[in-house]
């Protein structure tokens, strides 16, 4: 079969970062390629510089055997490749009809011309299993409804190569089913379609090629008839980890933190764990597992249908994160700058900002809270001139150090970590680490981490949960927690 | 480089002092009357009603909402204390009715604010209609004058010398600094506008907090109302509309970041008395009343911009410092 796609010898470095090291990939015409990764294997990055959205430092795409180079999405679009990316792009409050066509809407002298747009509508829905009136708005159809808008966008606009970003990570199991056939047809239509995923199971369904990127290089490719989950898996995560963690065993103590069948419709169903006091418990999974999902709920970030968190045996009530933290717990929540931060905002006020929940009284003892706030400055490191300067001044690291001390304030029984080391550089990870462990140790704080970088939970935790599509698929301890059980458990393989 | 950080930040810290000062010198060199006792105690009483409104406007903006009723609550709570001190004669419970006017009208913005999370500028600009209707409803649209000793609360001087209108000033501004900067509820108010979502992320009730602000904003606009009808010696709902533009102009002028999250008392003060300033100074000089509008209207602008280039400028220093 002849080659749709060749991407030879990509580099891409970021400051800091080389996030893609001569990579090769082969599409041919009408198959399905998986690109296989963990997170920050550089799966994103390399489809970003097909589309056109960031320059190669080095290497050559040829498509057709022709080289090409694309300067911006639009000129990949016109050579034929379409991308469907994990987070779509519409416009919510506009029709159906007005969607499929924003680039190309039919008009002269700058007036719509309505009917003409309907009859294209029509005639793309055409012996498409479609069930809505073009009319109708984007914002009532379900996210996988409109992923196939998507895809039946990219066919109709001629697009010869497809490429999908995880497209299974936010839509129902029966959804998926529906994609793979349509997939089918695509394939038999002669489309070639490069699938991004770190799902085992789909990949072995759909897919006819893989290659396995680690690291930002391409490890390795071939058919996927060569493979089984675990090479894949072994290729996907074959690197030694250093002993870099401070880790600990702490003596087993009291269970402190219980949540016993949590559920909330479509999100997450019957989740039960414990925390004892001084004990780090990992949550690993995909993204959209449902981790964070959890952990907001334990919170009162997100509210839960059913189940019940009990906090050193008594039975919580928590209904917001005031209750939550009046309770003994608090989440550092996973985007900082969403839900951590008060940009325009001095650091003092950002550190104290919580502990004056706990606090008795409608006034500010001025003078305390600064002893407080600079003491806790102090031993946490944080690099800045002064409290007094703005939040916004410090690096990604020290804003996430001057959160840490706005919980540590709080003296919580219950802390729960989303992604603590998310987008710092690696002397703040280590840092952190440090900080967690002291937690655990002496003051004996239950400690739940939630992390995709499986080194890091494996290094840190004394066991591993691991979800797969809102439940808790299995948990890991000791000598069983590996990247490989792991990796497996999440993918959702029988393990 | 770290030297001409510092100049800079203490410059803006300060801009609007130095804008007033230099107005008051401006002022001084234009019209030989300005810098007399009399005329300065008659800036001073002018801008009373404006200020006490603009406290208010500064701490809902501050939450990153904005207030439009503050004049209209003005009109209707001042003229309501009017008339049941027509017909009590108690100086006390007139006073009382007032504030309890002001906070029931803060109470049903906040609920549909704070609770229902409608956009506060409809809800406030719907309670703008229906307070003064609520007024002119029972007045017929008549005003009320022979209100008696109801105008102490414009025209009285406390202890032989201080005017009670500038009293007001002070007080207000005491429990606004207060509030601002020693309570816990100053520090929520803060950081609910500087970011909601990070807010109940750390445990702040941003509902009640929104709830409790547009309450004493409701308070202080019929404090403001009461005072400014003392002022006209009568009771006269209309008077109250408008000043929620020159409250917003004064708070904006001194500093309160639209967005959301800055401002300060003091800020809010020195704004309404450039403002303050500006009107004697066209006054004295003649200005036309329409040109003067015109003249504020510009000033208004000019004043967003300064905020917004000023932040604009903070962005390019951080890159400078690294």
């Amino acid at each position: 079969m002849e080659e749709k796609l060749k991407l030879v010898g990509i580099s891409k470095s970021f400051p800091g970062v080389k996030a893609l090291d001569n990579v090769d990939i082969t599409l041919r015409k009408g198959t399905v390629h998986a690109i296989v990764g963990e997170n920050g294997a550089g799966k994103s990055t390399l489809m970003k510089i097909i589309s056109g959205l960031y320059r190669m430092d080095s290497g050559h795409i040829y498509l057709d055997g022709k080289e090409v180079t694309f300067s911006s999405p639009q000129e990949s679009s016109h050579a034929g490749i379409a991308m469907i990316y994990q987070e779509l792009n519409y416009f919510p409050d506009l029709s159906i009809e007005e969607n499929l066509f924003m680039n190309r809407l039919p008009s002269s002298f700058g007036f719509m011309k309505w009917r003409e747009l309907r009859k294209k509508c029509l005639e793309l829905f055409e012996d498409k299993n479609i069930n809505y009136h073009p009319e109708n708005k984007v914002k009532d159809l379900s996210i996988s409804d409109i992923q196939m808008l998507e895809i039946l966008k990219a066919v109709a606009f001629n697009a010869e190569i497809i490429i999908m970003d995880e497209p299974t990570s936010s839509i129902s199991n029966e959804d998926v089913e529906h994609l793979f056939n349509t997939i089918e047809n695509l394939k038999k239509e002669g489309i070639s379609i490069l699938y991004i995923s770190h799902k085992m199971d789909e990949i072995f369904k759909i897919a006819d090629d893989i290659t396995v990127l680690r690291d930002g290089k391409s490890v390795v490719t071939g058919l996927v008839s060569e493979f089984n989950s675990d090479s894949i898996i072994t290729h996907m995560v074959g690197r030694s980890i250093e002993n870099i963690y401070p880790k600990k065993k702490v003596a087993k103590q009291n269970i402190v933190l219980s949540v016993q069948n949590l559920s909330r419709s479509g999100i997450f169903e019957n989740i039960s764990f414990d925390v004892k006091a001084g004990e780090i418990v990992g949550f690993a999974g995909l993204i959209g597992a449902g981790r964070t999902e959890v952990a907001r709920a334990v919170f009162g970030l997100d509210h839960y249908d059913s189940g019940s968190i009990f906090v050193e045996g008594n039975k919580a009530k928590i209904t917001s994160p005031s209750s939550a933290i009046k309770n003994g717990i608090i989440l550092l929540t996973e985007d900082r700058k969403r839900e951590g931060i008060f940009s325009v905002r001095n650091v003092l006020e950002n550190i104290s900002i919580s502990s004056l929940r706990v606090k008795k009284g409608a006034f500010i003892n001025l003078k305390q809270e600064r002893n407080e706030v600079i003491d806790i400055f102090n031993k946490l490191q944080v690099r800045a001139p002064s409290v007094d300067v703005n939040i916004s001044t410090l690096s990604g690291g020290n804003q996430q150090k001057v959160i840490l001390c706005r919980w540590l304030l709080v003296n919580a029984k219950v802390m729960i970590f989303d992604e603590p080391t998310r987008g710092i550089d690696v002397g703040a990870k280590f840092e952190i680490y440090n900080i967690m462990q002291k937690l655990a140790e002496m003051n004996k704080v239950a400690i739940v981490m939630i992390s995709s970088e499986l080194p890091e939970l494996i290094g840190m935790c004394d066991k591993i949960y691991v979800m797969n599509r809102g439940n808790i698929a299995g948990c890991v301890e000791g000598n069983n927690m590996t990247q490989e059980n792991i990796m497996r458990m999440a993918a959702g393989v029988g393990g | 480089m770290k030297q001409q950080i510092k100049i800079k930040g203490t410059l803006q810290k300060y801009s609007t002092i130095i804008i007033l000062l230099a107005m008051i010198m401006l002022s001084a060199i234009l019209s030989s009357t300005f810098l007399t006792t009399t005329n300065i105690m008659n800036v001073l009483k002018q801008v009373s009603v404006v200020t006490i409104l603009s406290f208010a406007q500064c701490m809902i903006i501050i939450t990153g909402e904005i207030d439009l009723s503050l004049g209209t609550v003005a009109g209707m709570a001042g003229s309501y204390a009017v008339i049941l001190y027509v017909a009590t004669g108690s100086l006390v419970l007139s006073f009382g009715f007032g504030m309890i006017l002001g906070a029931l009208v803060g109470l049903i913005n906040g609920l549909f604010i704070a609770y229902f999370k409608l956009p506060s500028f409809i809800v406030t600009l719907a309670m703008q209609s229906i307070t003064f209707g609520a007024i002119t409803l029972y007045t017929k649209g008549n005003n009320i004058y022979r209100i008696g000793d109801f105008k102490i609360f414009g025209q009285k001087e406390l202890f032989g010398f201080l005017p009670i209108t500038i009293f007001f000033i002070i007080l207000m501004c005491i429990i606004m600094i207060i509030l601002l900067r020693y309570t816990k509820f100053g520090r929520y108010l803060y950081a609910v506008g500087s970011n909601s979502e990070s807010a109940v992320a750390a445990g702040i009730q941003v509902t009640k907090v929104k709830w409790v602000a547009f309450i004493i904003s409701g308070i202080f606009a019929a404090i403001g109302g009461m005072v400014l009808m003392g002022r006209l010696n009568a009771g006269i709902p209309s008077e109250g509309q408008g000043y929620e533009t020159d409250a917003i102009m004064a708070t904006v002028v001194g500093g309160t970041s639209f967005s959301g999250g800055v401002g300060t008392a003091t800020g809010t003060l020195v704004g309404s008395l450039i403002i303050g300033v500006l009107n004697n100074i066209m006054n004295l000089l003649g200005v036309e009343a329409y040109t003067q509008r015109i003249i504020k209207g510009f000033l208004i602008i000019i004043a967003v911009l300064f905020d917004v280039r000023s932040k604009q400028k903070k962005s390019t220093i951080k890159i400078m410092s690294k």
